[in-house]
């Protein structure tokens, strides 16, 4: 089954689901899933942006055949001043296909919100994969959705420890951020230096930097995704450190039995 | 996440018997030849090198005395060299990896485990070692985020892997 169709149309949303086998009509209990999935996604984003659950959705029109139904926000002039439900549900799924791993989610989206849109990207019972269209884009509500949606979910895991990168692009206002780009891992992780003088970080602009400090990533992924910086240190350019080359031939080893057994040793008694 | 190009691990190992141009003879030409081959790539910057922290902590222990061994964490400073430290992460991927190891009828050592989860985890082409017990495990695990298995071998730049590098042996 698809979710084939969405249009906001003013205050107006249509949702039309096709099974994925053509020759057979929508299941009744994939459509009253699906329902009951949009209705949570449509209450949740109301209580977010709203502060309260305080809109009122109504079946505005209701097809047989290819399952068309279309849901009407009402909007009565008292709540005039409010946020828009469907503009919100729309925003949100566009920011969710797009937001970089580590990155932080739109300041209404709660985890509840999250929650109600991981359950709208589970396949339902007899179907398979979901599109939503918008006006603007096609939203595949598929594994890689449901992957990042966990990914902002997940909680974060903090440990102090040293990243190196090359930093860039700077921000001095609001909250005082730079971005790092590793060697591995997140294509940019998030730099805090808010405990670090202006002068300092300016410096080292477009240098390689080692930076220590508090890591923050998800609990299920290795890398970190941002760094609260104590310290950091402007790493030399490459032409200035050793190779390989330069220490080959610089070693005399203390032991006496070949390299295989003096490291199988370490291991066994580690 | 940023897959890189080219890229190995390397096993403490292979900088030992490299950082030793294998005064002790027991390894064959064939390979310190690999070895060259691999470090000459690292130096020119056309490969990336991965290690993990236990590879310092297992060099000291040959008795390097601190100046080399401070040589060695300066070299760990180039674009291209990562060191990685033990996270929750890769403690927990090394147990997996011990854990299959055992279902493939293998044993590995907990520190073995860690430099092969580092690979997975990392996404490298390659884990370079000596290991017998290591070598056994080649291509029996699907690195991270990538539909290909990681290749654990001696170090060596063939014909046939994806670390070969135009005109290298020309």
């Amino acid at each position: 089954m698809s979710l084939v169709d969405d249009q906001v149309k003013s205050n107006r949303i249509r949702l039309s689901l096709k099974s994925a086998d053509a020759t057979h009509p929508v299941r009744l209990s994939d459509l009253l899933v699906f329902l009951e999935r949009i209705s949570g996604v449509l209450g949740s984003v109301d209580r977010a942006v709203n502060g309260k659950q305080s809109t009122v959705f109504n079946v505005s029109d209701l097809k047989y055949g290819s399952a068309v139904i279309e849901i009407e926000e009402q909007i009565s002039s008292r709540h005039r001043a409010k946020r828009h439900v469907f503009r919100s549900v729309i925003d949100c799924f566009d920011q969710l296909t797009t937001i970089m791993p580590g990155e932080d989610r739109p300041f209404w989206v709660t985890s509840d919100v999250l929650k109600k849109f991981w359950n709208v990207a589970e396949p339902l019972p007899h179907g398979s994969m979901v599109v939503l269209r918008t006006q603007r884009r096609v939203v595949s509500v598929d594994d890689d959705l449901r992957a990042r949606i966990e990914d902002l979910l997940s909680p974060d895991t903090t440990s102090n420890g040293v990243i190196t990168g090359t930093l860039d692009a700077i921000n001095m206002h609001g909250r005082r951020h730079a971005y790092l780009y590793p060697l591995f891992g997140h294509q940019r992780v998030v730099c805090d230096f808010s405990s670090l003088s202006d002068d300092e970080v300016k410096s080292s602009l477009q240098r390689r930097v080692k930076i220590e400090g508090q890591l923050h990533r998800r609990s299920s992924d290795p890398f970190p995704h941002s760094v609260q910086a104590k310290a950091f240190t402007v790493l030399p350019p490459d032409s200035e450190l050793p190779t390989l080359r330069s220490l080959h031939g610089s070693l005399e080893v203390s032991f006496e039995m070949s390299t295989d057994e003096f490291i199988k040793n370490l291991r066994d008694d580690g | 996440m940023t897959a890189n190009p080219r890229s190995v691990v390397w096993d403490t190992s292979c900088f030992i018997d490299y950082f030793n141009a294998n005064k002790k003879g027991q390894r064959t030409d064939e390979e310190m030849g690999g070895l060259e081959s691999v470090a000459n790539s690292i130096d020119r910057g056309e490969t990336n090198l991965v290690i993990p922290q236990a590879v310092f902590f297992e060099y000291l222990e040959t008795g390097a005395p601190e100046s080399q061994f401070t040589r060695f964490e300066r070299f760990a400073q180039r674009s291209n060299v990562q060191v990685v430290d033990i996270n929750s992460v890769i403690s927990l991927a090394a147990r997996e990896v011990r854990i299959q190891t055992a279902e493939f009828g293998f044993k590995i050592r907990g520190v073995d485990a860690v430099f092969v989860a580092t690979a997975v985890l990392y996404s490298v082409h390659q884990l370079h070692t000596f290991d017998r017990d290591m070598l056994r495990l080649n291509e029996r695990f699907t690195v991270k985020g990538q539909n290909r298995r990681l290749t654990i071998c001696k170090p060596g730049l063939s014909s046939d892997d994806p670390l070969r590098l135009p005109g290298l042996f020309s």
